[in-house]
């Protein structure tokens, strides 16, 4: 495998060099904030963990291994993150409705279709219980196999399945009740 | 004949099944329009996951990050106060260096091994005094059965200093007050 473009930048904050991780966080955090927004369903928490994911991605620094690409570690480290923060304390669902907050740039009328059906996909999500949020993440936006998945999560091979299958039915059926666009 | 189950379904669209399992897959599916339309479903769902789009993340996190990773420098009032403390501690450090002169040209022995055998011994005896003296019932202060001398004072006093002296150290080094 190719080596890391990051590389340099990774041996230069392992020997505590903050401004190198700086450089990092630009270039990794639009994928990472992602991670956060389709886990916290928030933009704002999703700035914030996305912002502690690579707090604690620095802390961990010294146990990745450089020769393997930087972003799909720290979207891994990500995910976790925000499940640990979303089993942490679970808010109240009419909480994240007050909270939710729609795309700042108003889009042309083009782009409405493709925005209200990414805020339809958005909102199913936001409805899954963490556990379903993460082992959907890791496997249609991270591309992990269910090995990866059940050492990522810590859980055994049965539970992402089942976790993964279960929470397919609930998107599907909670997708399919509301008008949809085709 | 058998309906394709979910979990079936879901690791076909998974790509994890066995070259024969999928083939089985595949012949069932040409034959029933109700597991294909299952299956439709479920492969809907994998493309209207998939189709969702990135949000923009409309501001820079790094600056951020950095100068939280960043080690502060002190706050004012505590880079003159650590400044005081080890000015008190290098006064202190002098001060017991005449003690400690007289304590080592008069009592060499006093470090040497029978003299920390003595000194265990001592402290056994203390521990036992103070079993004697505790009850369930009443509690008095132990009494240690040795004085407590200048010589042990002084001994103390250094040690705490050079202790300090090296914690503070390094403290401060690691909050850059050295360094800047
Ligand atoms: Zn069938």
């Amino acid at each position: 495998m190719e080596a890391s473009p990051d590389r340099d930048l990774i041996l230069r904050a392992r020997r505590g060099d903050p401004e190198a991780f700086g450089e990092l966080v630009r270039a990794h955090q639009a994928g990472v904030f992602n991670v956060c927004y389709r886990m916290m369903g928030e933009r704002r928490e999703a700035e914030d963990m996305a912002q502690e994911a690579f707090l604690r991605a620095y802390e961990r620094i010294h146990t990745f291994d450089v020769e393997r690409p930087f972003g799909p570690w720290m979207r891994r480290v990500a995910a976790n993150v925000c499940l640990n923060q979303l089993a942490a304390h679970k808010p109240e669902p009419a909480e994240l409705d007050e909270e939710r907050d729609a795309d700042p740039a108003p889009l042309p009328e083009s782009g409405r279709e493709v925005q209200e059906e990414a805020e339809r996909v958005r909102d199913a999500l936001r409805r899954l219980l963490p556990h379903y949020r993460a082992v959907i993440e890791l496997r249609h936006y991270q591309d992990l196999s269910y090995d990866e998945i059940a050492a990522e999560l810590k859980i055994p091979l049965s539970n992402v399945k089942s976790h993964l299958f279960r929470a397919r039915k609930i998107l599907a059926e909670s997708l399919s009740h509301e008008p949809s666009l085709r | 004949m058998n309906h394709l189950s979910d979990e079936i379904l879901n690791e076909y669209l998974d790509d994890v099944l066995p070259p024969d399992a999928r083939a089985e897959v595949e012949s069932h599916l040409r034959d029933c329009a109700d597991c294909e339309l299952s299956l439709d479903q479920l492969a809907d769902l994998f493309f209207e996951l998939s189709a969702l789009p990135d949000a923009e993340l409309t501001r820079d996190l790094s600056a951020d990050v950095v100068r939280t990773l960043t080690p502060q420098p002190l706050p004012r009032l505590l880079k003159w106060m650590a400044l005081l403390q080890v000015a008190a501690a290098l006064t202190a450090l002098v001060a017991s260096l005449p003690l400690l002169q007289t304590m080592f040209a008069m009592d060499v022995p006093a470090i040497t091994l029978p003299t920390l055998l003595d000194l265990t011994l001592r402290f056994e005896q203390a521990v036992v005094e103070m079993k004697t003296l505790f009850t369930p019932y009443q509690w008095q202060m132990p009494r240690l059965s040795f004085e407590v001398s200048s010589l042990y004072i002084t001994v103390a006093v250094f040690s705490v200093t050079l202790l300090w002296l090296v914690g503070n150290g390094l403290l401060l080094r690691k909050s850059n007050l050295i360094r800047s």
